[in-house]
């Protein structure tokens, strides 16, 4: 979890990771209410073992203080909330729930019986981003942008290399060499997301080159600063031997890209691809 | 067009490869014949065994050409043999299809629709989750160079060496040979077939927890699938299992959560089960004569096998398969305090195995006693 460090938290670490892996759904409440009535009310000793798991995960990996010793020294803190993928809440409380529906013998109380209990499970759950709320339907069948296998086509059409070395936006980077792994991309998945403030892709080196050539790129392309100049820009495209740059449309350094030396190729609906031959970019023009 | 074909020609031969593999397992070590176990079984055990193939040949540097042909006359003999064994219980399963009506009813249309609509999301979402990089990189990458890995999924450059995290997990190569079989895009095979596979294998394993709870009830069974898919609709944060299932289906990480350890869980329920019943066995001379001739029963053994098989799998999966091992205590250690079996430590212990080999290679790699050269 990000911005989570028993560091900072102490024997706090694992009752806020389990806030934030929940957030607002109350599932585990739910989840509680089961475990009492397997202790208080059912006969049958099978559904114990819920209770049994619990109480051992308690026990161990989510005891605070065996966390706070043994988590640092195993360098997991930022995956702890994968520990909680142990804990049998969805089954259980489905069980539960299920367990409910049958009790009732009557067709149509059944019926009335599971929407009740849908109706619970929506109201204190919190709908998935992406899936319930805001679905964001796929444009094709490779679920990338059309406007990737747009840019694709056109990079290859230009360009005699059978790996063309390509500098693409936010959005594109992580997606590109999924669709066409015949490109090689100036910018590195990690750096990217270091620099966009994330804390579990590692550290890097910031004074090395490798490191300020792919920043300046980013700065211009990413960030749209206006305080990084044309000629370092342009270094920086030379040096990581860029062929293509692939700007969004709505970005506001088209006239600083151009002037750095990179030519308008095409546009897709949503980007302009950019050449920028490397190989004779500080060559003087007879 | 022609990629929708793939897809769906993708889709019923891995599923068929796994069905075959489980088939072939329950018949061979005489398990419950149950045609949704079996597919789980033959899920797990196809990845168990992938993972001891591929690993060591990702380490040698062999191209993933190699591995395509070896995996693959692998899979045509276990699916002839699977064929030539059992062909008649296929044959006779199939007569006896109306017997799913008899025992679920009207409860299977619910079970078919949740399932459906988890698979109808995974195919129809466009997701954007950064970890794909990696996990469907790594496979259009290992295709495009013919190597196991041996090039950078982010950027394309040659890697001098393997990440032990990433590397000793073999289950994107599973997609490679996929994909080299037959000419399938990396992301169709990843995002699509076995974002589908994975949905109907995550649950497939609640619907053998709920059968095991409810004691062989299978509309309750039915009905609990139903909850568990509304659950996971509405567990939305970014860190739940539901969110892995329905948003990164095809990630390692998803199917160790959703797939591995649910099954987990199922195993130690079954063991639990077991045991209770044992317990009511009426004769305790019967009881202690079973105990004398065998270490364990036949049904028992075969749930150790299975839950070594999810061990192996877990790590085929996902390197946080470094948890699976406290999911298996999770679930057994309290049943074996609880009942006083104290000889199952022994099986218990070899359970282990697969997770505290992972950990060592891993640790020995990060503490740079052994390096794992990529060229």
């Amino acid at each position: 979890m990000a911005g989570v460090t028993i560091k900072e938290l102490g024997l706090s670490f694992v009752k806020v990771c389990m806030e934030q892996y929940w957030g607002n759904c109350m599932f585990p409440l739910l989840f509680l209410g089961m475990l009492i009535g397997i202790l208080v009310r059912y006969k049958d000793r099978t559904p114990r073992i819920f209770l049994y798991e619990t109480i051992f995960l308690m026990l161990t990996v989510y005891n605070p203080i065996l966390v706070k010793a043994f988590i640092p020294k195993l360098d997991f803190e930022n995956e702890y909330y994968r520990f909680i993928w142990i804990l049998p809440v969805i089954p259980g409380v489905a069980y539960f729930a299920a367990r409910l529906v049958f009790a009732v013998k009557n067709r149509i109380a059944k019926a009335g019986m599971i929407i009740v209990l849908a109706v619970v499970i929506v109201v204190t759950g919190t709908p998935v981003q992406g899936v319930v709320k805001d679905f964001a339907l796929a444009e094709n069948l490779y679920k990338v942008p059309d406007d990737l296998r747009a840019v694709c086509d056109v990079i290859h059409s230009d360009s005699e290399k059978e790996n063309p070395r390509v500098v693409f936006d936010n959005a594109l980077n992580p997606l590109a060499r999924q669709y066409d792994p015949s490109l090689q991309l100036i910018l590195e998945r990690n750096i990217v997301l270091y620099c966009q403030g994330s804390t579990v892709v590692g550290s890097f080196n910031e004074e090395s080159s490798r490191f300020k050539r792919q920043k300046i790129i980013m700065d211009v392309l990413f960030f749209q600063s206006d305080e990084v100049e044309v000629k370092t820009f342009k270094k920086a495209l030379y040096r990581t031997e860029t062929d293509y740059v692939v700007v969004p449309v709505n970005n506001t350094k088209h006239d600083f890209v151009k002037e750095a030396g990179c030519e308008a190729l095409a546009q897709t609906q949503n980007y302009v691809v950019y050449r920028f031959d490397w190989e004779n970019a500080y060559k003087k023009k007879k | 067009m022609r990629e929708l074909i793939l897809a769906a020609v993708a889709l019923v031969l891995q599923l068929a490869v796994f069905y075959c593999t489980g088939s072939l397992l329950m018949h061979v070590f005489k398990g419950k014949k149950d045609a949704s176990l079996e597919l789980i079984v033959g899920y797990l055990a196809y990845y168990a065994v992938f993972e001891v193939l591929a690993v060591p040949m990702t380490l040698a540097l062999v191209p993933l050409s190699v591995l395509t042909i070896v995996w693959a006359v692998i899979m045509v003999l276990v699916v002839v043999c699977a064929a030539a064994l059992l062909h008649r219980t296929w044959a006779d399963r199939l007569k006896r299809i109306g017997g799913v009506w008899r025992n679920h009813s009207w409860w299977i249309v619910l079970l078919l629709a949740v399932i459906g609509l988890q698979i109808l999301i995974v195919c129809a979402l466009q997701d954007y989750a950064q970890d794909a990089a990696y996990y469907v990189g790594t496979v259009s990458t290992s295709v495009y160079t013919d190597t196991l890995g041996r090039f950078d999924p982010f950027t394309g450059a040659a890697l001098t060496k393997f990440q032990a995290r990433y590397i000793l997990s073999a289950f994107p190569m599973s997609n490679a040979v996929w994909c080299k079989l037959l000419g399938l895009p990396a992301l169709i095979q990843c995002k699509i077939v076995m974002a589908c596979i994975n949905v109907l294998a995550a649950n497939l394993v609640m619907y053998q927890i709920g059968k095991k709870l409810f004691h062989g009830g299978r509309k309750q069974a039915d009905l609990m699938v139903g909850f568990v898919c509304l659950l996971n609709l509405f567990s939305g944060t970014i860190y739940t299992q539901g969110e892995f299932l329905l948003t990164r289906a095809y990630e390692g990480k998803s199917m160790l959560a959703n797939i591995a350890i649910p099954a987990a869980f199922f195993l130690a329920l079954c063991l639990w089960q077991m045991w209770n019943e044992d317990e009511a066995v009426i004769s305790g001379k019967t009881r202690q004569i079973s105990e004398k001739k065998h270490l364990l029963p036949v049904r028992e053994r075969n749930v150790w096998c299975m839950l070594f098989a999810a061990g192996a799998s877990a790590i085929c999966f996902s390197g946080s398969a470094v948890i699976f091992p406290v999911a298996v205590s999770a679930g057994v250690l309290p049943l074996i305090l609880a009942k006083r079996k104290w000889n199952r430590l022994i099986p218990y212990a070899l359970c282990m195995l697969p997770g505290i080999l992972h950990a060592g290679v891993y640790l020995c790699a990060s503490m740079k006693i052994i390096t794992l050269w990529a060229s």
